[in-house]
């Protein structure tokens, strides 16, 4: 129950600085700050959210979590569209389920490949994403894309600015519970040994292959629905949201959020995506801010960015169940490498 | 018949365009295991100041290449031993990500200077402005002798120095181990200084070389560059000829992509082929020797 509550305090804190967030963008900041803006950042963010888990915690640098993006924005455009004329519930569903089919053939494929080609691979596969989006002109649109229509749910329809919100910042705030209670869990412990070794991890009776499958599949889960709430609060849907850029900008979010924390990555991609737009000269240069950021981060940062070290749990009124203190998948305390 | 003529042509002009890109790919990871992703923009940053050079200031062709390839260094000596060189710790994974900065950055940078306009260079001097092959005259740029021409310098100089000169050796050694090679007396980080203003160099040489068949611009050197790097990882990024052998395979599986299916769906081939390859033989398709494995 402790755990539950905890969980839901998360969540229910999580959604409170979402609706603050709006709320201040909206009112404080004025005209010029466009609601939908927000809301997009929110939806950017659950990919983002998955990108940590898989590249802050285990270190796996997916460079193709814009695939996911691309396909949740389009599975849900095209069967929630007039053509085909899906209840959006259904077609947020049959997205992911979607995802959860191609992330689970792609990761036991190419999650065998050592991480410097699972970066290559991935940033293959992201390419043929967006490459098959521009080519498909009869089902995408190509270029010009296709309109999606609006969420809703039950006869409900998130259609005004605030219930699009609303919308965005609870799946946020429940994908935010989630991946902070797996993040303490015993998966998110052997999902930090297998980024810290694998090998040592592997040997310490962690099912790495199968592990980090799994996190693949929960990473593009999170950059799916991201992706069906992107199509579903901007109504439009382009190849570039499948593109490099896309993937770039959540490489960074994930290191200048200092990497392995959650809720750094989610301000990460807000700084990122409110800069250009309080300072509006700098709109056109984004990319090169982007590098910028980028360059110096891996310059100055040590091996395994962890600004905020892992503490173990403090210890509660209950004494420590004595399997926990003996099963050797308990990652210890990772120590801050001394830079080399 | 016609068109296999063609597509094979045609191919394998693409296919040393890559080749070339991807040598420089391969110049790098000989030195120091890693992939170097602003190398692309290294080919538009070359095209765009040959075309600023020739076409605007009228500069003679030939210290216009001399121009592109000193830029072209430079860019690769900052990137060494400015940026790489003050990491604190400097692992393959890490260069890699770096350099996807890097790439925006140069980016940034070619398009503050030249806009979003596309360039074009006149082709080069000695060759017909097109060629007619065959019964219906398929018609193929003159430029591409040039591009074949200098393909085959580069590859052979590179071949040569790699097996028969003292530098060879060093890089050979310093490929094995860098740690190991200073040890022996080779200044590993002197080699891997000029590894990467080399491969940055022949990078902007060979967007130099294609400029006339290309149109470029700001944005056009990050699928070239990806494409050379395909094609330096299909052939085997330690092989010294693996990156034109690669690069070939792309060129005509892109041609066969364009000439008998669509062309549209050329790029996607191209990146389904990557990752095949990369899952089946992460070596690349030759035989891998016994210093890559």
């Amino acid at each position: 129950l402790n755990a539950t509550l905890r969980t839901s305090g998360v969540v229910a804190g999580a959604l409170l600085a979402s609706m603050l967030a709006y709320v201040v963008v909206v009112d404080v900041l004025g005209q010029r700050y466009n609601a939908t803006t927000v809301t997009l950042t929110g939806a950017f963010a659950l990919a983002g959210l998955g990108l940590t888990l898989m590249l802050g915690l285990m270190h796996q640098y997916n460079l193709g979590q814009a695939f996911f993006i691309g396909l949740g924005a389009y599975v849900y455009a095209v069967l929630a569209g007039s053509e085909h004329g899906w209840p959006p519930v259904l077609a947020v569903v049959a997205a992911v389920s979607a995802s959860v089919a191609v992330a689970l053939v792609v990761g036991r494929v190419l999650l065998r490949l050592d991480g410097f080609y699972f970066a290559v691979a991935t940033l293959g596969m992201g390419l043929i994403g967006e490459n098959v989006l521009l080519v498909l002109r009869d089902v995408t649109g190509g270029v010009d894309g296709l309109t999606a229509p609006e969420f809703e749910a039950l006869g409900f329809a998130f259609d005004t600015p605030l219930r699009q919100h609303v919308l965005v910042g609870g799946c946020l705030a429940i994908a935010f519970g989630t991946a902070w209670n797996l993040a303490r869990s015993r998966r998110g412990r052997a999902a930090r040994a297998i980024g810290h070794d694998e090998m040592m991890a592997a040997a310490n009776g962690i099912d790495a292959a199968r592990a980090k499958t799994q996190m693949f599949v929960l990473s593009s889960v999170y950059a799916t629905t991201g992706g069906c709430l992107y199509a579903a609060v901007s109504g439009y849907v382009f190849p570039s949201v499948a593109g490099l850029s896309v993937t770039l900008e959540l490489v960074v979010a994930v290191i200048l959020g200092g990497m392995s924390s959650l809720v750094g990555t989610v301000a990460a991609l807000g700084l990122l995506r409110s800069l250009p737009i309080v300072f509006e000269p700098i709109e056109e240069h984004i990319a090169l801010i982007h590098g910028i950021t980028l360059v110096a981060l891996l310059v100055v940062l040590p091996s395994r960015p962890q600004l905020r070290r892992w503490r173990p749990q403090r210890r509660r009124s209950r004494p420590p169940r004595p399997a926990a203190t003996t099963a050797a998948t308990e990652a210890r305390p990772e120590p801050i490498e001394a830079a080399s | 018949m016609e068109k296999l003529l063609a597509v094979l042509l045609s191919g394998s002009v693409n296919g040393f365009v890559y080749g070339l890109v991807g040598l420089a790919f391969a110049l790098i990871y000989r030195v120091e295991k890693t992939i170097n992703l602003a190398l692309g923009e290294c080919t538009a940053i070359g095209a765009l100041l040959a075309c600023e050079l020739v076409v605007a200031r009228d500069v003679n062709l030939v210290l216009a290449g001399v121009v592109v390839a000193a830029v072209g260094a430079a860019i690769g000596g900052v990137t060494e031993f400015g940026v790489l060189r003050r990491m604190r710790s400097r692992e393959p994974l890490r260069v890699l990500i770096l350099s996807f900065g890097l790439a925006l950055v140069i980016q940034s940078i070619a398009k503050i200077i030249w806009s979003t306009d596309l360039y074009s260079l006149p082709t080069f001097p000695g060759v017909p402005e097109v060629v007619r092959v065959g019964y219906q005259r398929a018609v193929l740029p003159g430029q591409g002798i040039w591009i074949v021409g200098f393909a085959a310098v580069t590859f052979t100089a590179w071949g040569v120095v790699l097996a028969r000169t003292g530098l060879g050796r060093d890089l050979r050694a310093v490929s094995n181990d860098p740690t190991v090679a200073e040890a022996v007396g080779i200044r590993s980080s002197r080699r891997v200084l000029g590894a990467y203003a080399a491969g940055c160099a022949l990078a902007a040489l060979a967007g130099f070389v294609v400029s006339p068949v290309l149109f470029m611009s700001y944005q056009s050197g990050t699928l070239l560059g990806l494409k050379g790097l395909i094609a330096a990882l299909v052939g085997g990024l330690s092989r010294p000829f693996g990156p034109i052998v690669g690069g070939l395979l792309l060129g005509l599986t892109e041609a066969a992509t364009a000439g008998y299916y669509q062309a549209d769906w050329k790029d996607v081939t191209v990146f389904t082929l990557l990752i095949a390859v990369l899952v089946v033989r992460p070596q690349g398709v030759l035989r891998a020797t016994a210093e890559a494995r």
